[in-house]
């Protein structure tokens, strides 16, 4: 069943590759970093 | 990790998958709800095969879903015939006597019953499906046709070791063949994910990502270039993971996408140098999966074929999209 998804995971690299979080950052309240999009 | 390298042909390969697309069949027919008394047995084959190796999950998977579509069809051409058969209405609709009103009548309301008995079946199963995984989580059509068919296959003969020819949808029963299927569908931070191997718990799940170190998310950067550490991912408040902006993407092979952001606009770690990064939480399982001995006997690490090696019967002619993945260039051990 896992290689099943070889192909789709081709597509799903290039686009994520296409999609970049820009930034980290750390929000003030919870002292977690998050990512500014 | 090159998926052909560690799947040279051979003789045993080839003996291997003719057995395992037989097994297949059979899971298949289960679907169109074979004797009882025959579905426990396949059940019982179907599930030994399942823990037995990811080669042989696939090869069921790929029969069943060739079989499938044989009993889609059938259910196209013989809708009373196969509903019938399948258990969703007590038999076929009589031929219409048009020289009988009152025949006539009868006959039309036993078409109309089976007709919304197939509509219902149909319907439950893929909103269930869709809640299962959702579209966000599993985007490709053909993946999610293909495991949506196993699952089907599996619940169909799941019903028939119940004895249960009644029709009517269980959802535990249909959990349970997802389960047996894809090894397991967890939740992360709102998002489903496919097991990181066959039969990881939420616990093993946790475990893998609390053994991230440094070493695992080297090279994992923002697109302004900062290092994405692996407590990004860990538990927050409360040691769940109910919080926490950044989730995961199914990529398989227990690899995954690491992202923020809504399900419309995702928004992906980036791999230092280019392209995007992939964790790999496969890696993790000898480690975080010692306290569970649920699916003891999972695939073999590295016993992998590719998806058109599978579809095609190890006809290479037909694997032009099959070039090995280059995740390993995405990974930074």
């Amino acid at each position: 069943m896992l290689d099943l998804f070889e192909t789709a995971s081709q597509d799903a690299l290039a686009n994520a590759a296409q999609n970049p979080v820009r930034t980290l950052e750390t929000s003030a309240g919870a002292g977690e970093a998050v990512a500014r999009d | 990790m090159q998926i052909a390298n560690a799947n040279p042909k051979s003789f045993g390969e080839q003996q291997q998958r003719i057995m395992t697309s037989l097994a297949g069949m059979q899971v298949a027919q289960g679907a169109s709800n074979m004797a009882p008394s025959s579905g426990q047995a396949v059940i019982d084959q179907a599930m030994a095969q399942a823990n037995g190796g990811s080669i042989l999950q696939q090869q069921v998977a790929l029969a069943a879903k060739q079989h499938f579509e044989a009993n889609a069809k059938e259910l196209k051409d013989t809708p009373g015939y196969s509903a019938a058969k399948r258990g969703w209405i007590s038999a076929p609709p009589s031929p219409l006597n048009l020289s009988d009103p009152q025949a006539l009548a009868t006959g039309m309301q036993q078409r109309d019953q089976m007709a919304h008995a197939i509509a219902t079946h149909k319907d439950l199963r893929e909103t269930q499906w869709a809640k299962t995984l959702p579209i966000a989580d599993l985007k490709d059509p053909e993946v999610r046709e293909a495991v949506s068919d196993a699952v089907n296959a599996a619940y169909a003969s799941l019903s028939a070791r119940s004895n249960d020819m009644s029709g009517a949808f269980k959802k535990d029963r249909y959990d349970e063949a997802v389960k047996m299927v894809t090894g397991g569908v967890l939740s992360f931070r709102g998002s489903k994910i496919i097991a990181p191997w066959y039969g990881a718990t939420d616990g093993n799940l946790s475990a893998a990502i609390n053994s991230l170190t440094p070493a695992d998310m080297a090279g994992a950067v923002t697109g302004d270039g900062t290092p994405f550490p692996a407590t990004m991912l860990r538990p927050t408040l409360g040691g769940m993971f109910s919080s926490g902006r950044y989730r995961l993407e199914t990529l398989g092979n227990g690899k995954y996408l690491v992202f923020s952001g809504d399900d419309t606009a995702r928004r992906y770690v980036q791999k230092q140098g280019g392209g995007a990064f992939v964790l790999d939480l496969g890696a993790k399982k000898s480690g975080a999966s010692a306290a569970s001995m649920e699916f003891a006997g999972g695939p073999p690490a590295g016993a992998l074929l590719s998806k058109q090696a599978i579809w095609s019967g190890g006809d290479r002619q037909a694997q032009d999209k099959t070039a090995p993945l280059p995740l390993d260039d995405g990974m930074v051990r």
